[in-house]
């Protein structure tokens, strides 16, 4: 049993592989057990143990769907996993329900006004799920055929026999269609769903007329009638689109000149005000539903005093989404004024808001997020070069130990060694300075820089340079 | 229902213009919905119908094509790498004097596989074959239009060169609606080829 699960593991990474690996793309939850308390070391995240509960609470007021427009604070000193926990809830909340992450300076853009932007970004957040008739297609599998290219230059083409209790239809493959036949694995004997507006394939299961294949059913093989009748119907489906996603469609068709500005432009209040009727209107005749999402905000002190109280009165409105925002100062200026104010949020919004307290890693916590990040990063390291990395992670920070795993992993593979060893570890050490040891650095050598207020006259004379 | 499908013609923003011996006629409805229409100028019969539908959350679709020959298809494959193989058989309706026609090409059975049925439940013709090949429900939007149900002492069908023809004569109502709609379109004033106002915004 334990092999298999293994071997499934095996395969959902091998899924996963396609993708670039970013700074958390480790993270695929929030790593809570079903009564919402987390586990020591789960689904990426390790320790935070208070923070991660919490979040928790919020993700279930998410899943509720029932309050709009509260606020979250995750502080915290850099380091600490707020950008982690955010994604985590991210992670938790699947698939359906919209999250939009922007950093705040985002909103600073030539394009469009910053109260512009961050209602974009809050109508993104709330999703809608609507009925809609589409045209599919659902049959039963008689036949695949790919055929490559004997040039070896094209794409590969192919045909596909699909029929229903009546009738038998053969249809032409292009490449994209194939590549996604062959990963939903359909074969012969399946019965699927292809939606025609968007190609998206649907397994419903195999035909019961092929109950006698033992060899090619599992434990969780369902088991359905072949469709009747034509094989392509109109079919209500639900999908979940985002106000925002509606309010460009709309805005759109207004002008001939809308097409050229793309979904980038300013969006009319107007517009706004219809749809949110529109909306509204089909939520009453029971034909479509809202899903407030969440709205997370990085670095939120880079927003503006105007923004802070532009998003006071968003959140009172009954469309608004969860917005959770993150940030690593402490007291300092508010931007756009002159007044102090813990985070660089004013009172009054913090007011409103509740506040996780993210802390300092401690030591195992570090070493075992190093591991993790070390898995991530397809890089075997010895136990002894990990402890390395882990002091050089309490002594310096945590971002600067794991930029050096992927940088050590390149030396020992130079040096035709299977695993990262101490030597690694600290040659890379030596090549790439930490931010406190170049502040160091330039402390004693300030005086052969450029631009320094001891060698005045060079400053202005390089800078004559510069002009012609 | 018959007075409904003459009023909202009535009502929809008409347009006409004469080109290359035929009539075209385009409707907006009050509901978004369009239609397009092209009539023969000798016999006034329609060669043409096509809808496109509006949808509230989707960009505007495709034409659909109700009578007349189908919109070609271009690359098709590409868009999201389906198409019913070329061979595989198509329905084209027309329209005649006296009665409505349906042609399935590329059915190369033997005469006696097929079975067309009125099906008055569904409100449509039912085309079957023995071999389970080929199975089509073909709604009869002209029926529906004036209230009716098919009758199958109406249709006949043939099988010839690989088509399976199939015909239906048209009942009296039919052609009352369809006189009523072609004096309707007398009120239209034809557009000149190339009047049509340019601004673009």
């Amino acid at each position: 049993m334990a092999s298999i699960t293994a071997a499934k593991e095996q395969e959902v990474r091998e899924i996963t592989r396609i993708e670039r690996i970013g700074a958390h793309s480790h993270i695929r939850g929030l790593g809570l057990d079903d009564g919402l308390e987390p586990r020591k070391v789960s689904q990426g995240m390790v320790g935070q143990l208070k923070a991660r509960r919490a979040a928790g609470v919020v993700l279930a007021m998410v899943k509720d769907g029932k309050i709009a427009g509260r606020a979250v604070l995750l502080a915290g000193q850099p380091g600490t996993g707020k950008t982690a926990i955010a994604m985590g809830l991210a992670q938790a909340l699947g698939a359906d329900t919209p999250f939009t992450s922007m950093a705040g300076s985002e909103i600073y853009s030539l394009e469009m006004s910053k109260t512009e932007a961050l209602t974009q970004a809050i109508r993104k957040s709330i999703g809608v799920r609507i009925k809609e008739e589409t045209e599919i297609i659902e049959g039963e599998v008689v036949e695949i055929q790919v055929e490559r290219p004997a040039s070896g230059s094209g794409g590969k083409t192919g045909k596909l026999t699909l029929k229903s209790t009546e009738m038998e239809t053969m249809y032409d493959l292009g490449s994209k269609m194939i590549e996604s036949l062959t990963k939903e694995k359909i074969q012969t004997g399946d019965v699927i769903t292809i939606d025609k507006a968007t190609g998206k394939i649907s397994r419903l299961g195999r035909s019961f007329t092929r109950a006698r294949d033992y060899d090619a059913t599992g434990p969780q093989t369902r088991f359905v009638q072949c469709p009747e009748g034509e094989l392509q119907k109109r079919k209500e489906v639900v999908h979940t689109v985002t106000l925002h996603e509606v309010d460009v469609i709309n805005s759109r068709t207004h002008g001939f000149l809308a097409l050229f500005s793309g979904d980038t432009g300013e969006i009319k209040s107007e517009v706004r005000e219809q749809i949110n009727a529109k909306v509204g209107e089909w939520r009453e005749e029971g034909k479509a539903d809202i899903i407030p999402g969440v709205l997370f905000i990085d670095e939120v002190h880079m927003l503006d005093i105007e923004c802070f109280s532009f998003l006071n009165r968003a959140l009172e409105d009954e469309m608004a989404p969860i917005v959770i925002m993150a940030t690593n100062r402490g007291i300092t200026r508010i931007r756009g004024t002159n007044i102090s104010s813990p985070h660089g949020i004013p009172l009054d919004l913090l007011d409103r808001m509740v506040i996780i307290p993210t802390s300092p890693y401690e030591e195992p916590e570090l070493k075992e997020i190093l591991k993790i990040r070390c898995e991530e990063e397809d890089c075997e390291m010895s136990e002894d070069a990990l402890l390395v990395l882990t002091k050089i992670a309490v002594e310096t920070s945590l971002r600067y130990a794991i930029q050096l795993i992927t940088t050590a992993s390149l030396v020992s593979r130079k040096r035709k060694r299977t695993e990262v060893g101490i030597d690694d570890v600290k040659k890379v050490y030596s090549l790439f300075l930490d931010e406190g040891r170049s502040t160091q650095f330039l402390k004693e050598y300030q005086d052969e820089y450029l631009y320094d207020q001891s060698a005045g006259g060079d400053a202005a004379e390089a800078m004559e340079v510069t002009v012609q | 229902m018959a007075e409904d499908w003459l009023g909202s013609i009535r009502r929809a923003e008409k347009t006409a213009i004469m080109q290359n011996g035929k009539r075209k006629v385009h409707y907006k409805f009050p509901n978004g919905h369009e239609m397009a229409e092209e009539y023969s100028m000798e016999t006034n019969v329609l060669l043409r119908r096509a809808w496109r539908k509006k949808t509230d959350i989707r960009r505007p679709s495709e034409w659909e094509v109700e009578v007349g020959d189908p919109e070609h298809q271009f690359n098709n494959v590409d868009s999201i790498g389906l198409k019913e193989s070329s061979n595989c058989p198509y329905l084209v309706k027309r329209i005649t004097k006296t009665s409505l026609e349906w042609r399935i090409r590329n059915l190369p059975y033997p005469p006696e596989t097929y079975s067309v049925t009125a099906d008055t439940n569904e409100r449509c013709l039912v085309v079957r074959t023995t071999n389970k090949k080929y199975f089509k429900k073909i709604p009869i939007p002209e029926l529906d239009r004036v209230g009716m149900l098919p009758d199958q002492s109406l249709v006949d069908f043939s099988h010839k060169f690989n088509t399976l023809i199939i015909t239906y004569k048209k009942p009296e109502p039919v052609l009352q609606m369809e006189k009523k709609v072609i004096e309707e379109l007398k009120n239209v004033k034809d557009l000149k080829d190339g009047d049509l106002d340019c601004n673009p915004s």
